[in-house]
């Protein structure tokens, strides 16, 4: 039969619960020690591998910025079209006359011959013309072509006169 | 009292021992993870700028292969010159004078205007032909590199029964850009309506220029150093 012998005073005794106690928290502290260790090991390692991927990943960047420093010309070619054509289509979108001018070519082409030019002032943004005719059935002709033209918005007849020596003298302002 | 301290002792020296193991290991794991947090920012920041200077390399690579760039940039300077183009506006009007029978009688050129990013001039002559050829004239100055646009245009019958012209025409040109963009900000191809723009501008007609070659047919000239 197994025996015990404590010879400490029964005063120092500690009772056996409080023994247990003590061994359990002993052995969740060195638990909890052991799953700390792990978890800084384990978090150290993750930092060094995402250390890992920043340094990977700037080495990539410092040699693209070499390969497009390279291609330094191209990129100043291609500014240099962005800009022109910025500024281009700015321009394009100015006014000018250039309607008019392809509106009043398309009336002259269709004039008979008895029908003079005799003036005429394009602007921006409207048109001046004069015509001399020498019979009423030019003037119809001038009225009908203009209409049929279908060029204009506007149609101003700004002045008409009659000689019966000169004919008729027609001014009408288009827009 | 003694057995009741002799007890808390017991319980107390563990107990302490995960009290520091916990406090030790929160402290040490917040400062690690906002390490990696920090290291993980900038990992997703520089994979962005990567991609985009990927993306950069790749736009260049194809440009500089195709060296459609170097025809469209020659194209649009010439539509847009970095000088004032006077003179090639009006080597225009001289051979468009030849070309559709109408004789210039004057031309002069004006002040510079410079608006939004560009400089104009206004070049001002004066045409005499029959309406039929000034017309057509007009139309033909419409369609020549560098781009310029007609303002006011009067005619007036002459009593030779051709017609008297007085046109303004105004033609425009800009400075390079000065500088570049940085390296890691993104430049973006051209787009359709920007390629529509080149093709139109490609199509103008460029003024005729001719250009003098050294003459190699004559002998060098004699170095008078040279005692013969």
């Amino acid at each position: 039969m197994k025996s015990t012998i404590n010879l400490l005073p029964k005063e120092v005794l500690i009772k056996s619960d409080t023994q247990q106690l003590a061994s359990k928290l002993t052995k969740v502290a060195i638990a909890i020690t052991a799953i700390f260790v792990l978890f800084v090991a384990g978090l150290v390692a993750f930092m060094i591998f995402v250390n890992n991927q920043l340094a990977t990943t700037q080495d990539k960047i410092a040699q693209t910025k070499n390969q497009i420093r390279a291609l330094e010309s191209t990129e100043q070619s291609m500014l240099l079209v962005k800009d022109r054509v910025q500024k281009i289509q700015l321009i394009q979108n100015l006014n000018s006359s250039a309607t008019q001018i392809t509106d009043l070519d398309a009336l002259l082409t269709a004039l008979p011959a008895s029908v003079l030019f005799q003036s005429g002032k394009l602007d921006v943004d409207r048109s001046r013309v004069t015509l001399k005719l020498t019979s009423s059935q030019d003037l119809a002709f001038v009225f009908n072509l203009v209409r049929e033209l279908d060029r204009y918005q506007t149609v101003v007849m700004k002045k008409f006169d009659f000689n019966p020596a000169a004919g008729y003298q027609i001014e009408f302002e288009t827009y | 009292m003694k057995e009741l301290s002799a007890k808390l002792e017991v319980i107390l020296k563990p107990l302490l021992a995960i009290i520091i193991v916990v406090i030790l290991g929160a402290v040490l794991a917040n400062n690690l993870w906002a390490r990696i947090s920090k290291a993980r920012s900038s990992v997703t920041s520089e994979t962005k700028t990567l991609n985009l200077l990927n993306d950069k390399l790749s736009l260049l690579e194809r440009s500089s292969q195709a060296q459609q760039i170097q025809s469209y940039s020659s194209a649009v300077t010439s539509a847009l010159p970095l000088n004032s183009p006077t003179l090639q506006l009006i080597s225009h009007i001289r051979s468009k004078e030849l070309e559709h029978n109408v004789v210039i009688e004057s031309i002069s050129g004006g002040s510079t205007l410079t608006k939004e990013g560009f400089n104009s001039v206004g070049i001002t002559f004066k045409a005499i032909g029959s309406s039929f050829d000034l017309a057509n004239f007009l139309i033909s100055l419409s369609n020549v590199s560098p781009i310029s646009k007609f303002q006011q245009i009067s005619f007036e019958q002459e009593s030779s029964g051709q017609l008297t012209m007085d046109a303004q025409i105004e033609t425009y040109w800009s400075d390079t850009p000065t500088q570049l963009p940085r390296l890691d900000e993104p430049i973006s191809d051209l787009t359709d309506a920007e390629k529509s723009i080149i093709d139109e501008v490609t199509r103008l007609q460029k003024p005729a220029f001719t250009l003098l070659q050294p003459d190699d047919t004559n002998t060098p000239e004699r170095d008078p150093f040279i005692q013969i």
